[in-house]
């Protein structure tokens, strides 16, 4: 069970905040020529099946799934944004949906508020179907969109009003203060405001209607490092004494990894990764060593990707094999989150 | 929460509500002065105290009165097109056009109430400018009954007075707001709404000139029930089909 003391700790555990490398050289003390790696291709053989079979199995158990989905499709034209997604959230679980732009984080989410109806599958949501979305259901489920988009006419508080009138559990004074706090002037049009303010209205929005799911599309995209920093922060402590279910879609991984105990990576509009950050990082480990004995001890395990210098070779592997563990030419690492985004983000399927 | 819906529509639209009640507050300011004075004239006239303002050629003179009248009256029959301009088009069109759709349709109420609250609560103000526009122009016009005159006598401002104009502000604030639905942005459903409303109206007057010819002053009523029916008919159609777009929409 996930619960408040693992958020706690990764808020802990977590060093400063720092811009996630563009490549995925795990430690600095690998002395890998930078301009040398590159991301090479694995034969399909290597490639292991899509790990989160199992993790997200529709069938097993449902009792404390805040979100379940099975093999849900959205199409745009021919297109399919999102395919085949299969997912198994358990509740309380605050989960980073990571992925490139136009990856499908946004129609996941959009899907998972009920703004969506799937083309293919089915979506629960808190044991409900999202669509067609009835008004009961929509009063647990929390959604601020990617473009923070609100009636640019009206004045803030005009706003909150609008808030409480839509909704039964609405949080008058948690809203009031929370915008206070963050210095919103609440007689200001929202059309006047900068979009780091407007952010922090459309959060305060979905904030009050007190959900037990909240799906935040980019969040923290309009917002300066330090409130990003604030926001998230704020936002576990509210959110982490009300067991609600929370996902985030960021391209930047910074901002998520530090208190997220869940990760969806989504490429292509398919889900690659999907299952709690401790397990993946159990289930993964990063094999550093020679290149000329790269392609040997590739052929043993499951490589996701590899990046081969010149003497040096960098492979993240799906689960561990002792043999090779104990080859005195090779390091074995536990990857970090950001080794394992990127490492699958680089992953040619 | 119905009338948290409610009060947000009535916010949310305020602008066009406000303006609206203005202009038809100025209408029956205008028609009450107006055609008070032009009564009292014609009962003055009437009554045979003609002799200290010397006597007139009474008929004459209420043409005189009425023809500034007669001339604006028919711009009036445009009022249920600048409805469906100004309250329809942007009811759906500004919200998918901006975004806030994914804004409205994530608050705790079913898009089949938001979108209904809003078709019953600003259909309905809709239709009260409609009466209020029918019942001004009805009593406005009886001023002038007897005198043979344009539009008094004959058919010609048929859509303005009675139960009509109730049927063709509602036939245009739905045409805007199915466009909006259909069309998700506002300033095409602005045109597309001008373009159906004015051909409608086009519609309405040739089908008046035919029936006139045909059998000339006869069949008023029995046309006025016709044009009533096909409306209704109309907006009806339009309500569920604007209801059905919204339930799938994507936002």
């Amino acid at each position: 069970m996930i619960g408040p003391d693992r958020r706690r700790r990764h808020l802990a555990v977590v060093p400063p905040e720092t811009d996630v490398p563009e490549t995925d050289v795990p430690e600095t003390d690998v002395s890998l020529p930078e301009a040398s790696l590159q991301a090479v291709p694995e034969t399909a053989g290597l490639v292991p099946d899509t790990p989160d079979q199992d993790a997200t199995d529709p069938t097993g158990p449902t009792q404390d799934a805040a979100i379940l989905t099975s093999g849900v499709g959205i199409r745009y034209g021919r297109r399919w944004a999102l395919q085949g997604c299969s997912l198994n959230i358990p509740r309380g679980s605050v989960v980073a949906v990571v992925g490139r732009n136009g990856a499908g984080k946004s129609t996941l989410l959009q899907l998972l508020a009920g703004l969506l109806r799937p083309d293919a599958g089915s979506v629960t949501v808190l044991g409900q179907p999202t669509w067609p979305p009835r008004s009961g259901w929509l009063t647990q489920v929390g959604f601020v969109a990617q473009d923070k988009a609100l009636y640019p006419g009206l004045r803030v508080v005009d706003l909150l009003r609008f808030g409480r009138r839509n909704n039964p559990g609405w949080d008058q004074e948690f809203a009031q203060r929370r915008l206070r706090e963050r210095g919103v002037p609440l007689g200001a049009r929202i059309g006047k405001l900068s979009g780091g303010l407007r952010t922090q209205v459309a959060l305060a929005l979905a904030l009050a209607k007190r959900p037990e799911v909240l799906l935040l599309d980019e969040p923290l995209a309009d917002l300066d490092p330090l409130a990003r920093r604030e926001v998230m922060s704020s936002l576990m402590v509210d959110l982490m004494e009300r067991n609600t279910t929370v996902l985030f879609s960021s391209h930047s991984l910074t901002d998520l990894a530090r208190v997220c105990d869940w990760l969806v990576l989504i490429d292509g509009g398919q889900v690659r990764l999907a299952d709690s950050i401790d397990a993946l990082v159990a289930r993964h480990r990063l094999l550093i060593g020679p290149v000329e004995s790269a392609t040997r001890i590739a052929d043993r395990v499951a490589v996701v990707s590899a990046h081969r210098g010149d003497r040096q070779a960098i492979l993240l592997v799906d689960g561990h094999d002792p043999a090779v563990e104990l080859d005195p030419h090779w390091t074995v690492r536990q990857p970090a989150v950001e080794d394992l985004v990127f490492g699958y983000l680089q992953q040619v399927p | 929460m119905t009338t948290g819906v409610v009060l947000t529509t009535l916010r949310m639209h305020r602008m066009q509500i406000v303006v609206t009640a203005v202009l038809m507050s100025a209408l029956v300011i205008v028609a009450a002065l107006h055609g008070s004075a032009t009564a009292s004239f014609i009962a003055e006239q009437r009554a045979g105290n003609c002799a200290a303002t010397g006597c007139v050629d009474l008929p004459q003179q209420v043409a005189d009165r009425y023809r500034l009248l007669g001339e604006a009256l028919p711009f009036l029959g445009l009022v249920p097109v600048a409805i469906g301009v100004f309250w329809g088009a942007p009811l759906l069109g500004r919200e998918f056009e901006a975004g806030t759709s994914r804004l409205a349709w994530t608050q705790s109420v079913s898009r089949r109430r938001w979108i209904l609250t809003r078709l019953i609560v600003l259909g309905g103000l809709v239709a009260v400018g409609g009466v209020v526009m029918g019942v001004v122009v009805a009593q406005w016009l009886s001023v002038f009954e007897g005198f043979e005159l344009t539009g008094v006598t004959d058919a010609s401002f048929i859509i303005l007075r009675g139960v009509e104009p109730v049927g063709w502000w509602l036939f245009g604030f739905l045409v805007g707001v199915a466009a909006g639905a259909l069309l998700r942005r506002t300033v095409r459903a602005m045109a597309v709404t001008a373009g159906v409303g004015v051909g409608a109206i086009i519609a309405r007057n040739l089908l008046l000139v035919a029936q006139e010819s045909a059998t000339p002053s006869t069949g008023w009523y029995q046309d006025h029930l016709l044009a009533i029916v096909v409306l209704g008919a109309a907006v009806v159609v339009l309500s569920v089909l604007t209801t059905r777009v919204v339930e799938r929409a994507r936002p």
